[in-house]
C-alpha cells in the first residue's frame, strides 16, 4: 500500500538512535502475548454492567433494583444516592461558576445525556449482570434537551447544572497584536459567518476496561486498567475517594489503542473502587462497544462564528479575528483545558501578528468530551486552513502561494502568544509533498476532466503537532490551578544477573515506547537494544514516576527518552566510576562498549557490566571504598525547560516542539451523488531528529487515517431530542484499510534546538487530512460554481447539497474593503 | 421517526373497530404481548416482547386512547420502557369500507431512545413496518377463525 519515498539522511551519528530497529512489541503481540484488561481474571470476582440512561436529560423520580437484587447471581447494586454518600464530587479544574459543577461515576438526581451511568449491577457473570441490569426499574422525568452549543449560551436554554446555574464552563478573550488596526487598514476583509467542526470519537480495538481489586487490609485499591494518564489521574480518583494518592495504584499495561480518550477513564476506576470495596471483592468492567462510541469520550465539536481576516493586496494575512463556541458535552471531565490548548498554535503555521479569540465553552446534553487524535489544536488548526483556503478562494489567489507568503520562514519563531516554533521547513515541506502528488500535472488534469464532466480538486492541509505541553497553561483558564512545566520519570538499572533492566513512567499504547527506549539506553551504555529490557507498561507499584507521567500531548519522544537518557547517562557514570576504581585508571579514560567497560583500548584492563553488577549485588566486601552508594540503579526525571505563563497578558511558551505536516491530496467528487474519492495523498512530515523512522512512519500512517476517516465518515450525530444516533459500527464509520488511499509519505528532518536528541513529539498529525481533503473538495466544486466548505464533517450528502445548492454556503462568505467593514 | 401504510383486512369493519380499540383484544395481536393492568376503557398497562435487530426486548408500555371516531378513527399514545430504552408512539388509524373488507391506512411516529435509536432509524423502520403488518394480518386471522362457517 505504502509507497515511501527514501528519507533525508542527516547524517546521524547515533548508533542505534535513528534505524529501522525492529519493534520489540510486536512478537508477543503477534503472537497473541500481549496483557490487556481482559486478560486479567481473579477467583470470586464480579462483573459489572451499568444501567444508562436513555434521556439525554431527565430528573430521576425513583430506581427500583428490588428485582435486580433477586436475581441469584446478582452480588451487589448501586446507584446515584449511595455514590454520593461515598464519594467527593470529581476535582473541577474550572474555575467559577464551572467549579460548581458536582460531577459523579453515577448520575446523581438528574440525567445529563444519552448513555450516562444511573446504577451499576456487580454479578457473578457477566451475563448475569447484564440480565440484572435489566431488571432495573428507573422512572424519569424527561427534560428539555440541550444539543447546541449555541443554544446553550442562550438565556432561556435549559441549564444542566443547577449548582454552576449557566451551561458556559469558561469563557475568556484572548487578544494579541492589535486586530482592530489591522482589519482598518487591510485592503481587504473577508468574513466568514460559520465554520463549524463536528465531533467524533476514536474506536480503540480495546475498549475501555479494568479490574478494581480493594484491599481491606491495607485500603489500596489495584487497578488493572487502560488508563493512559494514570498520574493526573490520581488526582481525580483518590480525591474522589478522601484517600491519600498512595491508595490507589493503577497498573496499565497493553493498551489496544488510546487516543486521548483514555485519558478520562477515571470516572469508571473511581466507580469501580467504590463497587469493589462494597462487593468485598476483585470487580472487572470491559466496555461494550455501543457505550464505547456512546459515552467513551468525544472529541470536541467546536463552532467558530463571525470571522474576519484583513489581508493585503500582496497575499499578506494579517491575522484574524473569530468567537469560538466549544461544546464539551454534559460533563466537564478534563476541561476547560481546551479553552486554552489551542492556543498553542495560535497561528497555525503563518506569521499572523494580529489575533483575537473570545472563546466560551459551554455543556450540552452530548457524552462528555476529552482529549482526542490532537486535542483542541485540531480543531483550531481546521479553522486557520479553512480561513487560509477561504481567502484565497474569494480573492482569486493561489492556495500554494498565500500558504507560502506566509507561512513562518524562519525559527525558533515566536508567535504573537508567546509560543516558540523550535523549528521547521513548512516551505521545503509544501514542495516535497506537492512533488509527491504531481500537482502541477493534477491542475491540468483537474481542467480536462471538468469538459468530461468529472469534478477533481486539489487540496492541501498544513498543520502542527505541538508536543510536551507546558501545564502551567492550565493558569490561563483557572489561576488557582497548581500545576506548571512538564515532568517524566525513568529507572535504569543493572539487574542482579547483569542484564540492563528500564522501566518507564510513560503508558504505552503502541507508540513502541519499549523499543525506542531500548535504542537510546543502547546508545548511552554501549550496548545493543536487544541487551536492554524494558518492562511492559506502566506499573504505580513496580514503575518510578512523576507528577505527569502518562502519554499525552505527543511528549513521549522528548520526555519519557529524555528521561531514560538521563537515567542511563547517569548509571553509566557511576560504571565509569566504578570501573575505574576497580581496574586502576581514570574516570575519563574508561570507555562502555559493548557489555564492557574498560581502560581505554586495554582489553586486560576491563571488566564485563555483569562483572560490576556481581560485585555491587552479591560481593560487597569487594566494593572499592568510598563506592558503598553505588547500586548501578538510577531514576532520572526529566523537566523541559518552561516558565510559568504570564496570566495578564495571556502569554507563554506553552509546548516545547512544533512537529509539522504538510499533507496534499487529490479527490474526485461524484455529481451525480457527491460522494468523494481521493484519487492521491500525499503526507511529509517533520518531526525532528527521528528515533525510528518506520515506527514515526506507521505513526504518520495512522493520523493520516484518522484525519481521512474524520473528514469524510467518522461523525457523532445526536438528534434534536439528544438521541446518539450513530452509536455503532453501522452508523459510526471508522476508517478502514479500505477507507485509506495508497499513501506517499515522506519525511525531513529538523531538529529541535530545545530537546536533548532532537525529536519532537509526534503522532497526532490527523488535522492536515482533515483540512486537504475540506480543501481538495471545495477545490474540486469550485471549478463547478459549489459552495464553501463551512464544516469538517462532508460526507455524500453534504457534498451534494454544497454542489447543488452553493447559495447556502456561499451567503456566509463576504468579502470587502478595510475601511468599509470595520 | 414518520412510518406509515394501508393494508386491506378480510373482515368487517365493526369487528375490526373492536379489536383495535380492546385492551384484551389487541393486546395479544402485538408481539408477545400481555395486559398487565387496565386502567380504564381508555388507558392500559401491557408488557410486549419487541423484536428487532437486537433480538427481543421485553418493554412495559402504557397506552392511551386520545382520540376516537367509532369505526373510522383512533389516535393512540404508547410510552414504553425497557432494556434501556424507550420507545414514544403516536399512532393513528383510519378506517373505511371497501365491500366487506376493511381498509385501514395508518400513520405513526416513533421517537426512540437508547441503544435501540442508535441502531439506525433505517433499519429499525423496516422492522417496525413489517410488525405492524404482521399485527393487522393476526387480527385478520383471528377475525377469519372466530367467524361462522359459511
Amino acid at each position: 500500500m505504502t509507497d515511501t519515498v527514501a528519507r533525508e539522511e542527516t547524517g546521524a551519528a547515533q548508533k542505534w538512535s535513528g534505524r529501522n530497529v525492529p519493534r520489540k512489541e510486536d512478537e508477543r503481540l503477534l503472537r497473541g502475548q500481549g496483557s490487556f484488561v481482559e486478560n486479567i481474571q481473579y477467583q470470586h470476582m464480579g462483573y459489572v454492567h451499568f444501567v444508562r440512561s436513555p434521556y439525554a436529560h431527565a430528573h430521576i423520580k425513583g430506581i427500583d433494583v428490588s428485582l435486580a437484587e433477586q436475581h441469584p447471581s446478582v452480588i451487589c447494586t448501586m446507584a446515584g444516592d449511595e455514590i454520593e454518600e461515598l464519594l467527593q464530587p470529581f476535582f473541577q479544574i474550572a474555575p467559577e461558576p464551572g467549579a460548581e459543577i458536582r460531577d459523579y461515576p453515577l448520575a446523581v438526581g438528574k440525567a445529563r445525556f444519552v448513555g450516562e451511568p444511573v446504577v451499576a449491577v456487580v454479578a457473578k457473570t457477566r451475563e448475569a449482570a447484564r440480565d440484572a441490569a435489566d431488571l432495573v426499574e428507573v422512572e424519569y422525568e424527561p427534560l428539555e434537551v440541550v444539543v447546541d452549543g449555541q443554544r446553550a449560551l442562550e438565556d432561556d436554554a435549559p441549564v444542566l447544572h443547577e449548582d454552576a446555574g449557566v451551561n458556559v464552563t469558561w469563557q475568556g478573550v484572548y487578544d494579541y497584536g492589535d486586530i482592530d488596526s489591522a482589519l482598518e487598514r487591510a485592503d481587504h476583509v473577508v468574513e466568514i459567518d460559520e465554520l463549524h467542526f463536528h465531533r467524533f470519537t476514536s474506536t480503540p480495538i480495546e475498549t475501555n476496561g479494568a479490574v478494581v481489586d480493594y484491599d481491606a487490609g491495607s485500603g489500596v485499591w489495584t487497578m488493572h486498567c487502560n488508563n493512559q494518564l494514570p498520574a493526573v489521574s490520581l488526582f481525580w480518583i483518590a480525591s474522589a475517594l478522601g484517600v491519600p494518592f498512595s491508595r490507589v495504584q493503577l497498573i496499565s499495561k497493553d493498551i489496544g489503542g488510546a487516543f486521548g480518550n483514555k485519558i478520562n477513564s477515571y470516572a469508571y476506576l473511581t466507580l469501580l473502587a467504590a463497587l469493589s470495596r462494597k462487593a468485598r471483592r476483585p470487580v472487572k468492567w470491559t466496555e461494550w462497544r455501543s457505550e464505547q462510541i456512546a459515552s467513551g469520550n468525544h472529541s470536541n465539536e467546536r463552532t467558530f462564528r463571525d470571522i474576519k481576516v484583513p489581508v493585503m493586496n500582496d497575499g499578506t494575512i494579517l491575522g484574524y479575528q473569530v468567537r469560538a463556541i466549544d461544546d464539551a458535552g454534559a460533563f466537564p471531565r478534563y476541561e476547560p483545558l481546551g479553552g486554552v490548548i489551542w492556543a498553542q498554535v495560535l497561528p497555525g503555521c503563518y506569521r499572523f501578528e494580529n489575533a483575537r479569540v473570545d472563546f466560551s465553552q459551554v455543556v450540552t446534553n452530548k457524552a462528555p468530551v476529552s482529549p482526542n487524535r490532537g486535542y483542541s489544536r485540531l480543531q483550531h488548526l481546521w479553522m486557520v486552513e479553512r480561513v487560509v483556503d477561504i481567502v484565497a478562494s474569494e480573492l482569486g489567489f493561489d492556495p500554494v502561494e498565500v500558504r507560502k507568503k506566509n507561512y513562518v520562514a524562519e525559527f525558533p519563531h515566536e508567535t504573537p502568544n508567546g509560543c516558540i516554533y523550535d523549528s521547521g521547513d513548512y516551505h521545503r515541506c509544501l514542495d516535497i509533498a506537492l512533488d509527491l502528488i504531481d500537482y502541477r500535472s493534477w491542475l491540468g488534469r483537474r481542467d480536462e476532466a471538468r469538459a468530461e464532466g468529472k469534478l477533481i480538486g486539489v487540496g492541501i492541509g498544513s498543520t502542527l503537532d505541538s508536543g510536551t505541553n507546558n501545564f502551567g497553561q492550565s493558569r490561563l483558564v483557572n489561576p488557582n490551578m497548581p500545576f506548571s512545566g512538564n515532568n517524566e520519570a525513568a529507572n535504569v538499572k543493572i539487574d542482579l544477573d547483569g542484564n540492563i533492566v528500564v522501566t518507564l513512567g510513560s503508558v504505552p499504547q503502541g507508540q513502541s515506547h519499549a523499543t525506542t527506549a531500548a535504542q537510546v539506553v543502547a546508545d548511552v551504555l554501549g550496548v545493543a537494544p536487544d541487551d536492554v529490557t524494558v518492562l511492559i507498561g506502566s506499573d504505580m507499584q513496580r514503575n518510578v514516576y512523576s507528577g505527569f507521567s502518562g502519554t499525552i500531548a505527543s511528549q513521549f519522544a522528548v520526555t519519557g527518552l529524555s528521561a531514560a537518557i538521563g537515567a542511563a547517562e547517569r548509571l553509566r557514570d557511576d560504571i565509569r566510576a566504578l570501573a575505574a576504581a576497580v581496574l586502576g585508571g581514570e574516570e575519563d579514560e574508561v570507555v562502555v562498549a559493548d557489555g564492557v567497560a574498560m581502560i581505554g583500548e586495554d582489553e586486560d584492563r576491563s571488566i564485563p557490566l555483569a562483572g560490576l553488577a556481581g560485585m555491587i549485588h552479591f560481593s560487597t566486601a569487594e566494593i572499592p571504598p568510598g563506592f558503598e552508594n553505588v547500586s548501578l540503579n538510577r531514576t532520572y526525571v526529566y523537566r523541559p525547560p518552561f516558565e510559568v505563563p504570564d496570566l495578564e497578558t495571556k502569554t507563554g511558551n506553552l509546548t516545547l516542539t512544533y512537529a509539522t505536516q504538510i499533507h496534499a491530496c487529490v479527490v474526485e467528487v461524484d455529481p451525480e451523488t457527491g460522494a468523494v474519492q481521493i484519487l492521491d495523498y500525499a503526507a511529509v512530515d517533520d518531526s525532528g531528529t527521528l528515533i525510528n523512522p518506520q515506527i514515526v512512519e506507521g505513526q504518520v500512517h495512522g493520523a493520516t487515517a484518522h484525519g481521512i476517516g474524520a473528514v469524510l465518515t467518522e461523525e457523532l450525530h445526536y438528534d434534536e431530542d439528544g438521541q446518539l444516533v450513530s452509536m455503532n459500527f453501522y452508523d459510526y464509520e471508522a476508517a478502514t484499510a479500505l477507507d485509506v488511499p495508497p499513501l506517499k509519505t515522506d519525511s525531513i528532518e529538523s531538529p529541535s534546538p530545545f530537546t536533548p536528541t532532537g525529536a519532537k513529539g509526534m503522532g497526532e498529525g490527523g488535522g492536515a487530512p482533515l483540512h486537504a481533503v475540506c480543501s481538495a473538495i471545495q477545490d474540486a466544486l469550485r471549478q463547478h460554481g459549489g459552495g464553501v466548505v463551512t464544516d469538517s464533517h462532508n460526507p455524500s450528502e453534504r457534498v451534494y447539497r454544497l454542489l447543488h445548492e452553493p447559495e447556502n454556503s456561499r451567503a456566509g462568505i463576504r468579502v470587502g474593503n478595510g475601511h468599509d467593514r470595520v | 421517526m414518520k412510518i406509515g401504510g394501508r393494508t386491506q383486512l378480510n373482515a368487517p369493519r365493526t369487528e375490526v373497530w373492536e379489536t383495535l380499540t380492546d385492551p384484551r383484544k389487541v393486546t395479544p395481536l402485538l408481539p408477545g404481548g400481555e395486559v398487565v393492568e387496565e386502567e380504564n376503557g381508555e388507558t392500559w398497562r401491557a408488557r410486549l416482547g419487541v423484536p428487532t435487530n437486537l433480538g427481543t426486548s421485553t418493554f412495559d408500555f402504557t397506552f392511551t386512547l386520545l382520540e376516537q371516531r367509532p369505526t373510522e378513527y383512533v389516535r393512540v399514545y404508547g410510552h414504553g420502557y425497557g432494556s434501556q430504552n424507550i420507545v414514544d408512539l403516536t399512532a393513528e388509524l383510519h378506517l373505511s369500507e371497501e365491500g366487506e373488507e376493511t381498509q385501514i391506512r395508518w400513520e405513526g411516529d416513533v421517537r426512540l431512545g437508547g441503544v435501540l435509536a442508535s441502531l439506525g432509524q433505517r433499519s429499525l423502520l423496516y422492522v417496525l413496518q413489517q410488525q405492524i403488518e404482521n399485527v393487522l394480518r393476526a387480527l385478520e386471522a383471528q377475525q377469519s377463525a372466530e367467524a361462522p362457517a359459511q
